[in-house]
């Protein structure tokens, strides 16, 4: 009577258990068993006869160990009673099941840009070693959009998903297995890719010339940072404070012809400089004063050569909450100063 | 005399209604005094002033801080130490896939305005192009801009030069080439055919016309013999010069090649109606980064590292 062939076993959880399976050219069987060994001692851990047609045994759960290496041969009995000879021993792992997933990326999360860079973890205790992975990246229907190349140690675990489009739904994906073959997979993840495009304004402009099709592109990014870089200010609710502090910008920009400077804050009823634009030789310097009455008035002075050219708004008495905004306005050198006090709650504040 | 310069003795309020200064550019702003949460510089001096300060930058915004937990006051809340490279990239408005047409480093402020052109656009095709700054190693927000491509003439250019022209059949009539040998042996009613190369590609034939144009593009001036031969002469020395070319119809006919049968000059009822006739063979994909840099055609420095595949 021939021998049967266990079928390849891939490793498993030993919580699980699993299904192992035999082959066998004879006649009919009518039973099977399956005797299951610890790889390194030969001791038996389970032996067991099933009947039925299917060459099929199930090991149950907590019937094994996670971590061990294990033997098995297994056995048919032919409707004829005759059993057969122990076939070869085939060799499999228990391992606990591998966490496989993406960090920090739920289903359904929302992402707003069009780069997504995503981390993937994977723990197995028993320390079976991933062996090779991908990441996908699929539309909404599930159409796989691209994929990256294949990946053989987990050094490579992030992945930039790239140039995703704004109001679009994508599946995230990666699989792959570990190096005695458990498969991994992560499953398909959904997200919404939702950012802000500024119509308006566009920080890069792309014409097309359409005499000869070719497109020029031009940047408009304007980065302004102040002089001192290092300082650290106190922020609040979209403030700065700058009471008793100078804020300096001085590179990067230039001002010349007509403009309109605007600034807006509050905690301003004070005698102070607030502001002041210079080339370095001559200025112009808004500053407020709190008079006896308590009115506060706003003075802008600009160098004319000898002395200051002078302007004052009208009288001010600003609470300390109260929103307070400014504007200068040149036109042919000719300065204009237009203030506006945003009343707050009357609770909120205290009183000049 | 000096009440009429711009120098004054004095100046006060409402001294004088139209009172010159003399602070001409601002260069620098320094603000204190208070909790602030905007500061503005716009050229615009017409928009209504009001207590509300336009939020959005546009054309006319110099500077504007919103003091949202920094202080940047730019369109864009980096400093040019965050951002190690500026790369522009483009796709298909319907495909997922960009490439990378040009990488500049971040060194100072001024890098991170580029400007420059793509040859490569496939008329009749929307595209959407792209700044991508890299931080930290990795891609930030992708800033991009659309737009539709047309043509209105047969376009062939190097990574030097471009030309058009509007005179010319626009068939680019191909042949594909896949070289195999057909065999036919002694015993065997069918051939055996042996195909040991992977090559697969096509040859173009150009039939185009060049002749200079006027600043309005479509006037031909035929009788400036003088003026018409150094232009015939320099189109028929750029499809000879060795150089990768991309070779674009109106049509979205696209294709990256060499020009490897070198034009024949020839007339057609008078000897100014001169025609160029010139063969090209197809020697890389059109979609492919590393093709189009071997070819000159994409900026030099959108090495591997920045190709997205």
């Amino acid at each position: 009577m021939p021998k049967p062939q266990i079928n390849k076993i891939l490793p498993f959880d030993a919580c699980l258990g699993a299904v192992v399976s035999m082959s066998y050219i004879g006649h009919l069987p009518h039973a099977n068993r399956i005797v299951i060994y610890d790889a390194a001692t030969l001791r038996v851990v389970y032996d067991e006869t099933k009947n039925g047609l299917a060459l099929e045994h199930t090991i149950p759960p907590d019937t094994l160990k996670n971590g061990t290496k294990y033997a098995i041969q297994g056995q048919v009995f032919d409707s004829f009673h005759n059993a057969s000879p122990l076939s070869d021993k085939a060799y499999f792992y228990c391992l606990a099941a591998p966490s496989f997933y993406f960090k920090d990326i739920q289903n359904e999360d929302t992402f707003h840009s069009a780069s997504l860079y995503a981390s993937l973890v994977y723990e197995q205790e028993n320390g079976e070693n991933i062996d090779e992975f991908r990441f996908y990246l699929y539309d909404d229907l599930r159409n796989l959009l691209t994929e990256s190349e294949t990946f053989f140690t987990a050094e490579n675990m992030n992945y930039a998903y790239r140039g995703l489009t704004d109001d679009r739904f994508y599946y995230l994906r990666a699989a792959g297995s570990t190096v005695n073959g458990i498969p991994l997979d992560t499953g398909y993840i959904k997200i919404f890719v939702n950012y802000e495009n500024p119509k308006d304004y566009k920080l890069i402009d792309a014409q097309c010339n359409e005499q000869n099709s070719v497109v020029t592109y031009q940047t408009n990014f304007v980065v302004i940072n102040p002089s001192d870089t290092e300082a650290e200010y106190e922020y609040r609710d979209g403030s700065i404070n700058l009471i008793d502090r100078t804020l300096v910008y001085d590179k990067d920009f230039s001002v010349s012809g007509d403009f309109t400077l605007s600034i807006r804050g509050t905690d301003m009823y004070r005698n102070a400089v607030i502001l002041k634009c210079s080339d370095n030789i001559t200025s112009l310097t808004l500053s407020s004063y709190i008079y006896d009455d308590g009115q506060m008035r706003y003075k802008l002075a600009v160098s004319n050569g000898l002395c200051n050219y002078l302007l004052y708004s009208e009288p001010l008495a600003p609470r300390s909450d109260d929103i307070v905004t400014i504007h200068i306005r040149r036109v042919h050198f000719v300065y204009q100063l237009k203030c506006f006090v945003e009343k707050q709650s009357a609770t909120g504040g205290e009183q000049p | 005399m000096i009440f009429l310069s711009k120098e004054m003795f004095c100046a006060d309020v409402m001294s004088v209604p139209c009172t010159p200064t003399d602070l001409d550019t601002i260069t620098k702003i320094e603000l204190s005094g208070g909790w602030y949460d905007d500061l503005r510089v716009t050229q615009n001096v017409t928009e209504e002033l009001s207590s509300e300060i336009n939020p959005y930058w546009d054309w006319d915004t110099i500077l504007h801080a919103k003091f949202n937990g920094n202080t940047s006051a730019g369109n864009v809340d980096w400093n040019y130490q965050e951002v190690s490279h500026l790369l522009i990239k483009r796709k298909n408005t319907d495909e997922f896939q960009w490439i990378t047409l040009d990488v500049r480093k971040v060194s100072s402020i001024e890098d991170f305005n580029m400007k420059n052109i793509d040859l490569t656009a496939v008329p009749n095709c929307e595209y959407q192009y792209a700044a991508v700054p890299i931080m930290q190693g990795m891609e930030g927000f992708y800033f991009q801009d659309s737009v539709f491509v047309r043509s209105h003439s047969l376009m062939i250019a190097d990574r030097d030069e471009v030309w058009c022209t509007n005179i010319t059949d626009n068939f680019l009539d191909n042949t594909s080439v896949v070289p195999n040998s057909v065999i036919t042996t002694m015993y065997d009613q069918y051939p055996t055919i042996v195909s040991n190369s992977a090559a697969n590609y096509e040859e173009i034939t150009v039939n185009a016309q060049f002749f200079p144009l006027n600043e309005d593009m479509c006037s031909v001036d035929l009788q400036d013999d003088k003026q018409r031969i150094a232009y015939n002469r320099r189109a028929k020395l750029f499809l000879r010069n060795g150089k990768p070319k991309i070779l674009k119809s109106i049509d979205g006919s696209v294709y990256l090649v060499y020009i490897h049968r070198p034009p024949s000059d020839t007339a057609t009822d008078n000897y100014q109606n001169r025609k160029l006739s010139f063969g090209a063979v197809e020697i890389g994909n059109i979609n492919s980064e590393e093709d189009l840099w071997e070819a000159g055609l994409i900026s030099e420095s959108v090495t591997e590292e920045w190709w997205n595949r």
